[in-house]
């Protein structure tokens, strides 16, 4: 089957009029190789979706990660659903608001109460400002490369961002504790708090796990100097670890921020913390139109449910070994240096012999073009709803295409 | 905020440059550049940044610093007087150092001047060729900015490789990042880290208009860019700040 794109480019040509960028934000495909990859979908079903030209793909993109139980869920569906008739934004919220906090504080290692929004910025935002409240000091410490959302103090948006909003971050790189230790010192009693990603993630750059001993390093750093530390789990949080990744690497941070596939593509965001902020975090006043809605919850619940229940977390990084054992050795047979960085649930794929992404490039344009969707620029995800099969099917396709960059590049 | 000198060395390394492509490109120009045979040197302040422009039969050769013996010398006390008699604005005499009663040298460079103006901001000219210099331009620019303005600098500071600007079939200029630096050369190179490739030379001058959607173009294949996007991402910043120094 020969994949066209031709109801994907009009479609396009359409938004363009009508919708700066056509399709914004980090949704908009100009990162991946623009012409062979679909721009619209039209169903998704399990770990496949179908795009609006009827291309059929198996999905390593997962939404940026929302999808972990496999799109369309039936028990999800069913549970957002169901609630959805009883009523969406209320006043009073429904009982499931407090069903659901007592769900995260049960589940996840470093809550004692959880507080609910909509986005993964959203809760990064309310952490930061509950850090600042707790010590009454202004300075945030920040990884280069994280992405933690588009606010202006985040530092990935270059327009309309003044240097005041910048003015109290402070940059260090990820994974060094002692460059961590040197900005504390410099800015002794000023920091109130560290923000990290519970490994480093970056766009355009292979992943990188924590070095035995560092977070270790780090909390005893914050706590010797009365430093919230925060953990940005809205991209990794459940597919490393159901508890937490926070748990997964050994530590327990002071805040903790959760998104992405807490419901399964349901849009609701949830920031837990220790019982020391919670005196902190009862003062503030954070709030949004539907950060109480109901619907979102029963899916958030139903999502965690059976997330423990099957153990997606294991599943995930079953099925990420398989992918990433097979992808390895297929490119090894072909004479190419390809690895995957980060962890196996969360894999980013790149070669290693080129810092220019091209063959990247090509390599995923080949796959785009026999079915499967990867991304070269940024991690990709497993979900439970990938089969051994799923992953199987893909490593063949991938074949084709490692066979492709051999002949062009020839290394 | 504008700084002269970064100014100065936009215009003798990337505007004046141009003058290359026009002489080759262009029947009048090459006609005009036909009138004299030699070189002249232009000195912005004593130790300021310099270029030496060389007129043989009918085509210009433009060079950074001082090269050969020049038989005319301008000398400009200032950055900003040679940023004058390239803008229009406030007081551009240099001071002839050498080679005053070259007349014809003068008329020649003068005569180049007015028909690149005429190029770049006359009513009825020529587009295509408008993009092409405006391609050079834009290309050294922001090899400029990346080598001498401290924010760019910044910006591009620990970047290594290659960055091809290009319009299709046509004009392509080339920037080469050190990683403590940058310079621009002309033409294809011989294999890009990244690529920046549009369509169609009105494409690029709706680029240069700032009328173009960008991401949008992208996807539309209007631009094309393959290869290192976070280089990418440096050289769009980058971009940005020629519009800052050159309208």
């Amino acid at each position: 089957m020969t994949y066209t794109f031709t109801q994907s480019k009009a479609l396009f040509q359409r938004a363009a009029k009508v919708i700066p960028q056509g399709i914004y934000g980090h949704f908009n495909p100009a990162t991946t190789v623009p012409g062979f990859y679909p721009y619209f979908l039209s169903r998704a079903k399990g770990c496949r979706f179908w795009d609006v030209d009827g291309n059929e793909y198996i999905d390593y993109a997962c939404a940026y990660g929302p999808m972990i139980l496999g799109y369309a869920h039936d028990r999800i569906d069913e549970a957002f659903a169901r609630q959805a008739k009883n009523g969406t934004a209320t006043m009073p919220p429904s009982t499931l608001l407090v069903d659901l906090a007592e769900k995260m504080v049960e589940v996840n290692h470093c809550a004692d109460w959880a507080v609910f929004a909509k986005n993964g910025a959203d809760t990064i935002s309310w952490a930061v400002a509950l850090a600042r409240g707790y010590r009454k000091r202004d300075k945030i410490v920040l990884a280069h490369g994280a992405y933690h959302g588009t606010q202006p103090w985040a530092g990935t948006n270059h327009i309309g961002v003044l240097p005041a909003d910048r003015a109290d971050v402070l940059m260090v790189p990820w994974g060094d504790s002692d460059a961590f230790r040197r900005v504390v010192e410099e800015n002794k009693n000023r920091i109130a708090g560290a923000l990290f990603t519970p490994y480093h993630h970056p766009v355009f750059e292979p992943q990188a796990l924590p070095t035995p001993g560092f977070w270790q390093d780090m909390r005893r750093i914050c706590d010797e100097n009365e430093i919230v530390l925060i953990i940005d789990d809205v991209r990794a949080g459940w597919r490393l670890d159901i508890k937490g990744s926070a748990h997964y690497f050994g530590f327990r941070p002071d805040l903790a921020c959760y998104c992405k596939a807490i419901a399964n593509g349901y849009p609701i965001s949830a920031l837990v913390g220790t019982d020391r902020m919670r005196g902190i975090a009862a003062k503030a006043f954070q709030t949004g139109s539907y950060w109480n809605n109901s619907p979102e919850m029963a899916a958030a619940l139903a999502c965690i449910d059976e997330m423990q229940k099957i153990d997606a977390a294991a599943i995930c990084d079953a099925r990420g070994a398989q992918l990433r054992r097979g992808l390895e050795e297929r490119a090894a047979s072909h004479g190419l240096s390809f690895r995957m960085s980060g962890p196996n649930a969360i894999p980013f794929l790149h070669f290693t012999n080129e810092s220019n992404f091209k063959r990247a490039q090509l390599f995923c344009r080949e796959c785009s073009l026999r079915g499967v969707y990867f991304f070269w620029h940024h991690n990709m995800f497993l979900s439970a709803a990938h089969t051994e099969a799923d992953i199987q099917e893909t490593i063949d396709v991938a074949d084709q295409a490692f066979q492709i960059v051999k002949e062009q590049f020839g290394e | 905020m504008r700084n002269e000198e970064v100014l100065a060395r936009i215009h003798l390394n990337a505007v004046l440059s141009n003058l290359e492509i026009l002489t080759r490109e262009d029947a009048q120009a090459q006609s005009i550049a036909g009138t004299w045979q030699g070189s002249i040197l232009l000195m912005a302040g004593l130790q300021g940044p310099r270029a030496t422009l060389e007129m043989k039969q009918g085509a210009v050769r433009v060079t950074p610093g001082r090269t050969g013996n020049p038989g005319i010398i301008l000398f400009f006390p200032t950055a900003k007087m040679l940023n004058n008699l390239f803008t229009g604005a406030g007081r551009g005499f240099p001071v002839p150092v050498k080679g005053l009663f070259r007349i014809k040298g003068f008329k020649a460079f003068a005569g180049l001047a007015k028909r690149m103006e005429t190029v770049l901001k006359g009513a009825d000219a020529p587009r295509k060729l408008k993009a092409r210099l405006l391609l050079n331009t834009v290309g050294r620019t922001v090899a400029v900015l990346a080598d001498s303005e401290p924010e760019s600098r910044k910006a591009a500071s620990g970047l290594r490789g290659i960055a091809e600007l290009r319009i299709k079939d046509s004009e392509a200029v080339h920037i080469i990042f050190t990683g403590e630096g940058a310079s621009a050369a002309p033409g294809l190179a011989p294999d890009p880290d990244l690529v920046m490739e549009f369509a169609t030379e009105e494409v690029f001058l709706d680029l240069t208009e700032d009328k173009v959607d960008v991401f949008a173009a992208i996807c539309l294949e209007d631009i094309r860019v393959q290869g290192d996007l976070h280089m990418g991402d440096i050289v769009n910043g980058l971009l940005d700040r020629v519009g800052v120094y050159l309208q």
